[in-house]
């Protein structure tokens, strides 16, 4: 790990401004949610929790993942990739440093958005899991910023880069659905049973290596509390669990790389 | 005209484009939305996927919706004209993504229950029939609300006196009396007077605990002077010290 490569990093996205780009949208978010929950006719400090936090969360992630993906894609463009790995650093060193990096980055827009929400849970007294609802939307960042970072170093535009990691993200927020609505008929006799039992094995399979964002971050947390130990474990292992998947997904993608 | 037209021809071409565009905004400006009536409401698996697995996200924008289904087009709407069987499947579709909330259920009993066509309420009923039976604190008021649109909109005491059976049923000691004497009321004004004696009697009896002296001098009022016909009252020793 490179204290050197995450400063430079960092101060990438202080040069891009994606904090004051969070930031000004947020404003916007904030504004549009109290216009919006203000239309109820009772309960509006819980409508306009419930859009400030759905709102809040994409306009942050849309920011981190659109800034990791460009500033990947630029550096491999600009050739300071190939740059830094002339340097005495590790392939490995190089991929935690990013990790790294965008994480702090993550944890930031995650401590922003909290702090929002927080204030606001307090003011409406709503009875809340606020803690357990920023730590979810922290490694739900984390998870797809990272997720971004594999993307961008595997695919070679950023707009792919950029359409996989959100399909990545609607993926992993639908997850639960999916496998819900998945097909599964016990004693299989036309073909149609068959192929649709076929997508239901294949729909399983995908998901074990999705990771299920509609568990880890609850708006009804925000509302009505009721986040147990279960659910706080769940958050930290599925954050570390898949995120360690994605590090060595990045690690052996730049390790076979040749320049 | 030749070096006008050389000129100028960016210019002509623009204009064409603009004339062009004029004449399809002759055609399309007066197609204004219209209002569809409420359309059947879609699954509670569709409704939570179109907001990325958010279930509170779903049932707050689902409520907002429910709301101004009547005037999203500008077009204020009459709740007489509302197609209210539809209606009663969006109730349920937002009873499944929530059942905490008092939103919809509030939406339900003091809005859509003012239809200026009460034969159309049943799906209201329904819902607030199901809703006030949860165990959360303060529903029982919801299963009040259909009580009352029964008997007094749809002016079905049957009805009522079922669902004020079911009231009955939710009461809980520090809760208000009138869940309890609701069924006796009723019972009593469709003629039923030994089953509204026995329900008051009842009440006083085995639910005292907990309930005002003036919820209980109330309802022995209810029975010496509604329930009771005059001989019974004079014979009645509960009636002794009552004003009649």
């Amino acid at each position: 790990m490179s204290s050197v490569l995450i400063k430079y990093i960092l101060m990438a996205a202080i040069r891009d401004k994606v904090m004051w780009g969070i930031l000004a949208m947020s404003i916007i978010g904030i504004c549009l949610s109290i216009f919006s929950g203000s239309a109820a006719i009772v309960e509006q400090g819980q409508f306009i929790l419930a859009y400030m936090a759905g709102g809040l969360r994409i306009i942050a992630l849309m920011g981190l993942t659109l800034f990791t993906i460009f500033f990947v894609r630029r550096s491999f463009d600009a050739r300071d990739i190939e740059f830094l790995l002339t340097r005495p650093i590790s392939r490995l060193s190089f991929i935690f440093s990013h990790i790294i990096a965008l994480s702090i980055l993550t944890i930031i827009a995650g401590i922003f958005i909290s702090l929002i929400i927080g204030t606001l849970a307090v003011h409406y007294g709503t009875q809340t899991d606020v803690l357990l609802w920023c730590v979810g939307v922290t490694f739900e960042f984390m998870i797809v910023v990272n997720v971004a970072f594999f993307f961008a170093m595997v695919l070679s535009s950023p707009v792919t880069a950029g359409m996989a990691t959100f399909g990545f993200y609607i993926l992993a927020r639908l997850m639960g659905q999916l496998l819900a609505i998945m097909h599964k008929t016990p004693h299989p006799e036309t073909i149609h049973d068959h192929v649709f039992n076929l997508l239901g094995y294949v729909v399983g399979l995908i998901s074990i290596v999705i990771p299920r964002l509609d568990l880890l971050t609850q708006t009804s947390w925000l509302i009505y509390g009721g986040g147990i130990l279960s659910d706080w474990l769940f958050v930290v292992i599925q954050g570390l669990v898949f995120l360690s998947l994605i590090v060595v997904a990045a690690w052996i993608d730049l390790r076979r790389r040749q320049f | 005209m030749d070096k006008f037209f050389k000129n100028y021809f960016d210019y002509l071409i623009l204009l064409g484009f603009f004339l062009l565009n004029l004449s399809l905004w002759f055609y399309s400006s007066p197609k204004l939305p219209q209002w569809a009536n409420v359309p059947p409401a879609p699954s509670s698996i569709s409704a939570t996927t179109a907001f990325l697995g958010d279930k509170e996200m779903a049932y707050r924008s689902i409520a907002i919706i429910l709301q101004s289904f009547g005037n999203n087009t500008g077009q204020i709407q009459a709740l007489k004209d509302y197609n209210y069987p539809n209606l009663g499947t969006w109730f349920d579709l937002a009873d499944s993504l929530n059942k905490k909330s008092n939103y919809v259920p509030f939406l339900a009993a003091y809005y859509f229950g003012g239809s200026q066509d009460p034969s159309e309420l049943m799906p209201v009923i329904n819902y607030l029939r199901r809703v006030g039976q949860y165990p959360d604190e303060d529903k029982w008021r919801y299963l009040g609300h259909a009580v009352f649109l029964a008997k007094h909109k749809m002016k079905d005491t049957k009805l009522a006196l079922e669902l004020a059976d079911e009231l009955a049923k939710t009461y809980k000691p520090g809760m208000p009396a009138w869940p309890l004497q609701m069924k006796a009321i009723i019972a009593s004004e469709m003629g039923e007077k030994e089953m509204a004696y026995n329900l008051m009697i009842d009440a006083i009896t085995h639910k005292r605990e907990g309930l005002d002296p003036i919820e209980i001098n109330y309802m022995i009022d209810q029975i010496c002077n509604h329930i009771l016909n005059p001989v019974e009252r004079n014979k009645n020793p509960l009636c002794e010290n009552i004003k009649p």
